[in-house]
């Protein structure tokens, strides 16, 4: 082996044996679990059962609910980070003068960890002595303080937990819209400028188009995430009320630890990860679009 | 260039309403801030009141007088700083040549760890719980590193990655040239080069493992237990001791402030990726 | 100080590009020898691997009676400078300068001594402690070249080193580095793209394209003796004017024109005796053309004058040429539009040609250049 490729060899292998004994490994124990009836307890007592795991799992009423709701949570969480985020960054880069403070002022969330956050919005909605409620009732948007139960509605306290993280994470959407704009060279906008387009066209047929890697790389890396949150809705409801805001990974961990059930909740681990692979791949095909296809 | 009137009211109004958005999007972690130094029966009082009406310690010295929430900082603390070095120990030098000694194992390379990123945290907490079981790590610190580790090394590979894009190759070949092996260059031209970039990567390394909760909660237990861990059963323990929670969260949230503000001028150099021509 | 001898070098890369083709010639001690070439010629190739930054896939490569095929650049006892100037950012311009030293190992006393006096040979002396970001570009090149001649190696590497700099500077820094090069007696190696820096600075220049070697001689030579039809028009500017033409007997039909070569050329060129009705490609320089109203000849041509610019000690002139004219094969020449393509002649500022004009060319005939149609090599 020549010079060069030795030292290659040898500077990726603490990385190499890194990844492989601490990501690739428990995958393959993950996917190898998957097919037995195990006990978290007890993992040397085991049965090989094959898809069994995977069809109760499928079939599953808490385990199919646990999966919508993780939909209906990225989806909400997605769509708002990424309107406040992108729209920020707009706001920002219209800027007359320098926005070097509020950006950094807005950045603040970002400082905060995960679970802070989830405490923070979780006194703020909480029934009787949530903020917000009262914020709102101030206003006149809501008529008594009581009116909303955030976090204890079946109903919307699925979209209530999302407050948290469209809050912790809207900051990252706006920074990384904002560096994506300034890349764009102010000639392109001029010529359209010159070439007739008004504020709007310029906006829809030069900077949205170039635009497309970054909000790529917001899409597939934010809604990754949002599908993967745990501890965010954990600290908030723990699940509740009645599991209306246990979503997927909540529930696997349910599986893991209240159950004892290892076998099932390596199924339903293994279908996460691939689910979260192939809507990535999707996502980087369908919005990356490479431009030399 | 001539700015009619009409766009100059058009910027006020768009200062005007990016300084409203900066605020109020600062507004919860202020409350947070004013909630903690309340005194405590006035945190829950109903109606809740936005600012303090006398301010007053008592909720922090309530829970650094416990044992359990200064043992878990120095837990998260001791655990941070391991996975940081040992991450970086492992990413800087793998996303050195997988930069700039492009070939078809490092593509391979940096796919691979971009794809551990899509790994579920909850998918892999189960069989590492079984791992560091099986190694007898579970609740201790190394245990506890190595599983932060697993999360932070692609995260510190993509972005040393991308401040090895700012180095031109020709900086190691003059080094090379001048005297030095590979290794050389790399320990003396390149890596001082890069402490901006390496401050930052381990900045985020070590956010990434101070927030860490998942694997916190899946494994460990009394010894190890870390800050968020301490922080939610305030929840169960205290019943909803909202004065308590809040003051132990603004402890826990301020070490990272404290670093981002003070490495600020150290971020933005390294988000610009350096200029390393000369 | 040592010579190089490239014996057989090819070079090829993984997907199977075949960048150098079997390159075969020396450099002698102590000469300034210059590659020079289109891109993608691969000169600069040819340059990092006798540095060592690219390995060599078959042939020998010596520097002084060492084979150095395998050996690191470290230890090839060559200096090089790049054409980013690669400066280490964090380093002062003395530490840059002296980085070499201590990697050698040499005692304080020496490192000290040769910073200072390669400090005073560059003009750098007010600049040692100031970091490369603070440098103008002509500073930073100085301080390469520094780095590069502190360390007393054997040869010289430079790899288009002014091609950053403006022209003005660029200019003051050819004969600079020339002199520096004279006074230090080292064998030096200068890549570049720029034919008037070759043709300025070089002992010795070696014309590449498309990976072979074209011819290495003396910049006179390959102006007045270039071996082909790229040669001669890559040399000197603006290019050598070449058209098909017949030669016989004596008369040369250029076209609509004719008239009779003198017997100059053919001592010069025996092969050219007896030609009948034989086709040839004729090159004729621009410097080598005038006014026939100003200096008659008995050599001369009609063209119709297309542009006129008129530079105040001479007078660029674009004419068409009623012949059919030769692609001289250079790949960063910008391509013409149409089938017309003008040719240059440089007459005197005297002339009172027009755009539009038919005129009378005389051609220094005893200057003409004669190519086969088919290699496209010389005919002597």
């Amino acid at each position: 082996m020549s010079a060069e490729n030795r030292f290659v060899l040898c500077m990726l292998a603490p990385a190499i044996v890194i990844l492989g004994l601490l990501v690739a490994y428990p995958v393959g124990l993950l996917v190898f679990n998957s097919f037995f009836k195990v006990d978290t307890i007890t993992p040397y007592i085991r049965e090989w059962v094959g898809l069994q795991n995977y069809i109760e799992a499928l079939t599953s009423k808490r385990v199919a609910e646990s999966a919508l709701r993780t939909i209906q949570y990225s989806i909400f969480a997605l769509f708002f980070e990424f309107t406040f985020g992108f729209g920020a960054a707009l706001l920002f880069s219209a800027m007359r003068g320098d926005s070097r403070w509020h950006r950094t002022i807005f950045a603040l969330p970002l400082m905060v960890p995960p679970i802070v956050a989830g405490l923070l919005w979780r006194f703020l909605l909480v029934g009787n002595i949530g903020l917000l409620n009262y914020g709102l009732a101030r206003l006149g948007l809501i008529s008594d303080p009581d009116a909303i139960a955030w976090l204890s509605s079946e109903d919307i306290v699925i979209y209530s937990v999302s407050f948290a993280d469209i809050w912790l994470t809207t900051s990252f959407v706006a920074l990384v819209s904002y560096a994506g704009l300034t890349n764009i060279p102010r000639d392109l906008l001029e010529a359209a400028r010159i070439d007739g387009a008004n504020a709007l066209r310029r906006f829809w047929h030069v900077t949205l188009p170039l635009m497309r890697p970054v909000i790529a790389v917001i899409v597939i890396v934010r809604g990754v995430d949002a599908a993967k949150t745990f501890d965010l809705i954990w600290i908030q409801t723990q699940g509740g009320p009645h599991h209306a805001s246990e979503v997927f990974s909540m529930n696997i961990y349910q599986r893991m630890v209240r159950f004892g059930d290892l076998g099932e909740a390596s199924a339903s681990g293994t279908l996460f990860l691939i689910v979260m692979m192939v809507l990535a791949a999707a996502a980087y095909w369908k919005i990356w679009r490479p431009t030399h296809a | 260039m001539h700015n009619p009137p009409r766009l100059n009211i058009g910027g006020a109004v768009i200062n005007a309403a990016a300084l409203e958005l900066v605020l109020s999007y600062a507004v919860p972690y202020v409350y947070l801030l004013m909630t903690a130094v309340k005194p405590a029966a006035d945190v829950q009082q109903i109606p809740p009141s936005f600012f303090p009406a006398v301010l007053s310690l008592e909720n922090f010295r309530e829970v650094l007088r416990s044992s359990t929430l200064p043992r878990a900082f120095v837990s998260s603390l001791l655990v941070a700083v391991l996975t940081t070095a040992l991450s970086l120990l492992v990413a800087v030098p793998a996303a050195y040549v997988a930069t700039l000694y492009r070939r078809r194992i490092t593509t391979l390379f940096l796919l691979f760890a971009l794809v551990t990123r899509m790994v579920p945290s909850v998918s892999l907490g189960v069989p590492l719980f079984q791992l560091l079981k099986s190694m007898g790590l579970l609740d201790t610190v190394p245990g506890l590193v190595l599983a932060h580790t697993s999360a932070a090394v692609p995260l510190a590979l993509l972005l040393m990655s991308a401040f090895f894009e700012g180095v031109p190759k020709e900086l190691e070949e003059a080094a090379r040239m001048d005297g030095c092996t590979r290794l050389q260059a790399f320990r003396k031209i390149i890596l001082p080069v890069m402490t901006g970039g390496i401050s930052v990567t381990a900045l985020f390394t070590f956010i990434t493992s101070w927030n860490e909760f998942l694997y916190a909660l899946l494994l460990t237990s009394e010894a190890t237990k870390t800050a968020p861990i301490v922080i939610a059963e305030y929840n169960s323990v205290y019943g909803l001791a909202w004065g308590a929670m809040t003051a132990a969260a603004v402890l826990y949230s301020l070490p990272v402030i404290v670093i981002t503000l003070a490495l600020q001028k150290q971020i933005v150099g390294g988000l610009t990726f350096g200029a390393v021509k000369g | 100080m040592a010579g190089i001898e490239l014996r057989n070098i090819n070079k090829v890369y993984g997907n199977n590009f075949h960048a150098l083709h079997d390159l075969n010639f020396d450099i002698r001690d102590g000469e300034f020898m210059v590659f020079v070439g289109p891109s993608g010629c691969g000169k600069s190739t040819a340059l990092r691997m006798i540095a060592g930054l690219e390995s060599i896939s078959s042939g020998e490569l010596r520097i002084g009676d060492r084979v150095v095929n395998h050996v690191d650049p470290k230890d090839r006892d060559i200096a090089m400078v790049f054409q980013s100037y690669a400066l280490y950012p964090h380093k002062t311009v003395r530490e840059n300068i002296v980085f070499p030293l201590i990697m050698a190992g040499l005692p304080k006393s020496d490192i000290a001594s040769r910073v200072n006096e390669a400090a005073r040979i560059l003009e750098l002396t007010a600049l040692l402690d100031r970091k490369p970001a603070l440098l103008s570009g002509g500073q930073r090149q100085r301080v390469a070249m520094g780095r590069a001649i502190v360390r007393k190696p054997a040869a010289f590497l430079m790899d288009e080193p002014l091609s950053n700099l403006d022209a003005k500077l660029r200019v003051q820094m050819r004969a600079e580095i020339a002199s520096l090069q004279r006074k230090l007696n080292v064998t030096t190696i200068y890549v570049t793209h720029d034919q008037v820096e070759a043709m300025t600075m070089g002992d010795r220049v070696a014309v590449m394209k498309g990976g072979i070697l074209q011819q290495v001689d003396t910049p006179q030579n390959l102006y007045s003796r270039p071996d082909n039809v790229f040669v001669a028009a890559f040399i000197g500017s603006p290019s050598m004017n070449l058209y098909d033409a017949v030669l016989d007997g004596r008369t040369l039909t250029l076209g609509s024109n004719s008239f009779e070569v003198p017997d100059q050329v053919f001592k010069c060129r025996p092969s050219l005796n007896g030609a009948s009705n034989r086709r040839v490609i004729v090159g004729i320089r621009p410097e080598h053309m005038d006014d026939a109203a100003i200096r008659p000849s008995s050599a001369e041509i009609s063209a119709s004058v297309t542009l006129v610019e008129a530079l105040g000690s001479e007078s660029m002139v674009h004419l068409n040429i009623d012949a059919p004219w030769v692609d001289a094969g250079d790949p960063d020449a910008v391509a013409e539009i149409g089938d017309e393509k003008a040719a240059v002649a440089r007459f005197s500022p005297k002339s009172t040609v027009r755009a539009g004009d038919i005129a009378r060319i005389a051609v220094d005939a005893e200057e003409l250049h004669f190519f086969e149609p088919d290699t496209r090599t010389s005919i002597w």
